[in-house]
């Protein structure tokens, strides 16, 4: 089998990696697809690679939604003066 | 059902929740605060807006992300910083030799504590500290893609920037990233 057509069938770890990336943003054609898990299937670290990035969505997307870090919070004094500002306002629209 | 708003409420029940919001996607303490005050002001100015579909909730962490976009975008829009072109970016053709990995670029074995990563404050603590440390224009795309989960077009209209600029800035952000956080916390087994 020539090296192009070796390459047509089957990726590197390079394009693996890189179709790995771009399926976040659009979705591979049912070749790419296949082409994709056959490679994942048979290189570890290409499957590594892989669970990486999906581990990185889904730890982003439980940030994204503000529920996972929830040790912060805003200093009393900037509350007050956050509770201050609401106050005058509203009082500024009742006069 | 109808609600109504009430701001005097609003520091007690909805501040913290969103200061974590703000501060998970700027990184930044003060930033945070303020524009937590300013979402509590835009408010306040739109109440006659409030039609009481949503809670109060939904609604003022809406007007906060429209507020984190549009500093995403003041940020984009500014110049760059001449230290931040200067610095070493990392790109796709760093980890590869001819289509290979490259020895120690080779990703690390971490799925065995994919579940337990996930459920684990400390990981998401590192991922969001990796996340603050990435710079560059790219770094506003990647969280409204990640984060906020805006689609591609509207990121680039919003941040002027073409699709394959987009493509460029987001990639090398995530490999950033996972670059960080395979120095921090995906180590071998």
């Amino acid at each position: 089998m020539s090296t192009s057509l070796f390459h047509k069938i089957f990726y590197t770890c390079k394009d693996a990696s890189i179709k790995v990336l771009k399926k976040d943003h659009k979705k591979l054609s049912i070749f790419g697809k296949i082409r994709l898990k056959i490679h994942v299937w048979v290189c570890g670290e290409c499957d590594e690679f892989e669970k990486q990035n999906e581990l990185i969505n889904e730890g982003l997307k439980i940030i994204g939604n503000g529920s996972a870090i929830n040790g912060h919070a805003i200093p009393e004094q900037k509350k007050k003066e956050m509770a201050d500002m609401i106050a005058s306002f509203q009082d500024s629209v009742k006069s | 059902m109808t609600r109504l708003l009430n701001p005097q409420n609003w520091v007690h029940k909805y501040s913290d929740y969103l200061f974590n919001f703000a501060y998970a996607r700027l990184n930044n303490t003060e930033l945070a605060e303020d524009i937590v005050q300013e979402t509590f002001l835009a408010g306040l100015k739109a109440q006659k807006n409030f039609e009481g579909r949503s809670t109060e909730k939904t609604w003022l962490t809406s007007i906060l992300k429209n507020k984190i976009i549009d500093h995403y975008r003041k940020v984009t829009l500014k110049p760059s910083d001449p230290k931040e072109t200067t610095r070493r970016e990392i790109t796709i053709e760093n980890f590869f030799h001819e289509g290979d990995w490259i020895g120690p670029k080779r990703p690390k074995s971490s799925s065995p504590q994919f579940e337990k990563d996930l459920r684990n404050e400390e990981f998401l603590t590192t991922l969001l500290n990796c996340l603050g440390k990435v710079k560059g224009k790219g770094a506003e795309a990647f969280k409204m893609k990640y984060l906020d989960e805006l689609d591609s077009e509207e990121i680039c209209s919003l941040l002027q920037i073409t699709p394959s600029n987009y493509w460029v800035l987001i990639h090398r952000t995530k490999l950033q990233l996972r670059d960080c956080l395979e120095k921090t916390w995906l180590k071998d087994e």
